[in-house]
């Protein structure tokens, strides 16, 4: 493999790997809070494609501007799912609300192929087929844009999380609720929201996803896949733990896509979190957990 | 819980893995039904109007033309369709004669399985504005097997034994044909399929399945490699790139190509087998710009093909020559996501809107009338329209709905079709030969074989994309 080659790949992988950090710090997010693991945050995402394609095919409105749209949906969906679903369940048994989940998968999937049918689309917009030249490597735009709005997003977030008061009630119940409740944390509110800006992310990844790739409903079960990979292999409920394993893995995913059978392809992801778990079962950044308070 | 979580990871790998080690489809002959419905979850599209174990009869969909059942039989019957003037000539006349398909309607492979399945339903409301078959009207019974070959054999398998159809048509793909032409094959029913033409399905001693289309994969390319052959010694390319699908159809197609390059000291730079789940083109269009190959030969289905050349125009790759396997064919899709980039692309394709073959204007006409909101018509709605007529012309052959008739007729008559006169060869292969074709100023032209082509000239090294 030649430098170029090389540099080409790293270039994709990194923007690929911002991708995946969206799509997966939210799920991560939510792993945190609820210790629940949300099945339906990759068919959220498409459904995040799917309306972002609906808005552009009939209103013309660029896929990215699109996303300034469906944060507030999907914050809103997100409380409603939570409020109306998960948190009626999670007072029963943590189980149930994973399959409530996986329910929600199932449905909103079934939902998307009776609106959209099931057949492949993507969202083509005029500059889908450029590319920008950066020393002699070309880097097609929307894998730049997608990229970049995909860093951008993760930002905030992070600035959310680490810079305010509702971020700092996030990551105290994340750690112990009961002592976050203690020190006048509302933890089901505080829940709530964690919950919504998980599915905002995944609503704000789908246009970016649906601009990339192609896709169909059935899509989100290899997504979903790569996903939790991602999660565990940063460590669960760790965001920065998560957002280094989506850069690993995105850039992994783009050299062995030059040097590896392509075969090799949908299993790279297991063998890596394969390879990382057995030295370190905790993840990258996962804590080894103690007992509740 | 986060043990839990490492659980679902872990099964999801394990299917993932399962999922790739297991691309060659099925070709078992004895299918078992309990295969589909247990599958779990991830593997599953839940479509609820798909499981056939599960689902009973309003998973199916029928289609009776309505021009059919508003006029009594025979009214509109045109010249050389006596049968239907004379009436019904097949007892029982009050039922119709029932078609059953599993097709690739959602999933993976659902752009390419709804064109045949559209090319079925041209078929059977041509049949039936013109009287029916044999006086009687034509129904097609389908199911949606979402692309998944193992779904598709309890299809077939409930079409033949529960729902008791009278003749079969084929699914879409090389893939689907290969697992479920055995379920044909065990009860005896006549196959004839538009939609799987790799070299392997007529190895197995088949008697009941027929190709309609005019040769099998591995002779698809000829008139292409014909053409590069054809070209001067000194601007032949001289090295060559063959990404392709794990597909039976193009898999076959692409090695084909590739041994017969290789024998004319065309190296190979780059071979490269993805699965059908593939979505990232990246870096495998950077891969084959960083081998610096001169002939692309994509071995694709449909969305691929679209994939694929996005990533070059992308990525900056621009080869002399680019063929694939399929996806140029199926016009509007590709047409609509690539625009002019599509000029100079080449494939192969048994059919082609121009050919001067039989019943092909009557074809063309009737298609854009029904389906007038397509941009041009997909070359797998021809093949399920052809395979559909030869399947008509049997029937009307021997006069009956024995299979075994049929497909005995088959063997031993040539049919004219929309893709050429064909017949068959005791494996149910075709014997005639594909059309080259090349997109020029946004339209297909047929520049091979030189026997049939009115300009053999291509357009070589194409233009950039």
């Amino acid at each position: 493999m030649n430098g170029q080659l090389l540099a080409q790949s790293l270039v994709l992988g990194i923007l690929t790997g911002g991708l995946y950090g969206l799509t997966s710090v939210g799920l991560s997010l939510i792993f945190g809070i609820m210790r629940i693991i949300n099945i339906a945050h990759a068919a959220l995402i498409v459904l995040g494609s799917y309306l972002a394609l609906a808005l552009f095919r009939s209103f013309g409105l660029d896929p990215l501007l699109s996303i300034l749209l469906l944060i507030p949906f999907f914050l809103l969906l997100g409380g409603a799912i939570q409020w109306g679903i998960l948190d009626k369940l999670s007072s029963k048994d943590l189980t149930l609300t994973v399959l409530a989940t996986f329910g929600v998968a199932i449905i909103v999937e079934g939902l998307q192929g009776a609106i959209w049918s099931s057949t492949y689309v993507s969202i083509r917009t005029p500059y889908s087929l450029s590319s920008v030249q950066v020393a002699g490597l070309y880097i097609p735009v929307v894998r730049v844009m997608a990229g970049l709005a995909s860093f951008v997003l993760l930002a905030a977030v992070f600035v959310l999380l680490y810079r305010t008061n509702l971020g700092r009630a996030i990551r105290a119940t994340t750690q112990n609720r009961t002592a976050a409740q203690l020190v006048g944390v509302h933890a089901g509110f505080v829940t709530t929201v964690a919950f919504a800006a998980g599915l905002a992310m995944a609503g704000a990844a789908g246009p970016l996803l649906g601009m990339l790739y192609s896709f169909y409903p059935a899509t989100h079960w290899l997504l979903i896949g790569k996903l939790l990979a991602i999660v565990v292999l940063g460590g669960l409920g760790s965001l920065t733990g998560t957002f280094a394993a989506a850069l690993v893995l995105g850039v992994a995913e783009q050299v062995a896509g030059v040097t590896l059978p392509l075969e090799w392809g949908p299993m790279l992801f297991y063998v890596l979190l394969f390879g990382t778990l057995i030295v370190r079962p905790q993840g990258f950044f996962g804590a080894v957990r103690r007992g509740s308070l | 819980m986060t043990r839990h979580a490492v659980v679902i990871v872990a099964a999801f790998a394990l299917l993932t893995i399962a999922a790739g080690c297991g691309t060659s489809p099925p070709t078992a002959a004895a299918p078992t039904a309990a295969s589909a419905p247990t599958a779990a979850p991830p593997a599953t599209a839940p479509k609820p109007a798909s499981s056939p174990a599960t689902a009973p009869a309003p998973a199916a969909s029928s289609v009776t033309a309505p021009a059919a059942a508003a006029s009594p039989a025979g009214a509109a019957a045109p010249a050389g369709q006596a049968a239907g003037a004379a009436g019904c000539q097949l007892p029982p006349c009050d039922r119709p004669i029932v078609v059953g398909v599993s097709q690739a309607l959602t999933g993976d492979k659902s752009e390419p399985g709804n064109a045949v399945q559209n090319g079925y339903l041209l078929w059977a409301k041509t049949v039936n504005d013109a009287g029916g078959l044999l006086g009687r009207r034509v129904e097609i019974k389908s199911y949606d097997n979402q692309s998944r070959a193992e779904t598709a054999v309890t299809q077939y398998e409930r079409l033949v034994t529960v729902d008791k159809v009278d003749l079969l048509l084929g699914p879409f793909s090389s893939a689907l044909t290969s697992a479920t032409a055995a379920v044909a094959e065990k009860y005896q029913m006549a196959f004839p399929e538009g939609a799987g033409g790799a070299p392997d399905l007529f190895t197995r001693g088949f008697k009941y399945l027929f190709f309609v289309q005019p040769a099998t994969s591995d002779k698809a390319a000829d008139p292409f490699v014909a053409w590069i052959m054809s070209l001067p010694a000194d601007q032949r390319p001289k090295t060559a790139a063959y990404p392709q699908q794990d597909d039976p159809y193009t898999l076959a197609l692409v090695g084909a190509v590739q041994q017969q390059f290789e024998a004319a000291g065309i190296k190979t730079v780059y071979r490269q087998v993805y699965p059908a789940s593939q979505t990232d083109f990246a870096s495998i269009a950077a891969a084959i710009k960083a081998s610096g190959a001169e002939a692309l030969i994509g071995g694709t289905v449909v969305n691929d093909a679209i994939g694929q050349v996005q990533a070059y125009i992308g990525i900056g790759y621009q080869p002399k020559v680019a063929f694939f396997t399929s996806g140029p064919g199926t016009v509007g899709p590709f047409k609509g996501a690539l625009g002019d980039k599509v000029d100079g692309i080449t494939t192969s394709l048994g059919w082609a809107q121009s050919a001067p073959t039989p019943g092909n204007p009557a074809f063309v006409a009737a298609w854009q009338k029904m389906y007038p909101n397509e941009q041009g018509i997909p070359d797998e709605g021809a093949n399920g329209f052809a395979a559909a007529s030869v399947l008509q012309k049997a029937v009307e052959g021997t006069k009956s709905l024995d299979n075994v008739k049929i497909a005995q007729w088959l063997h031993s008559n040539k049919v004219d079709t929309i893709e050429g006169t064909l017949g068959w060869d005791e494996a149910g292969r075709p014997t005639g030969q594909y059309l080259l074709q090349q997109y020029q100023k946004g339209a297909l032209a047929v520049i091979g074989p030189p026997d049939v082509a009115k300009d053999t000239r291509g357009v070589y090294p194409k233009a950039n994309w």
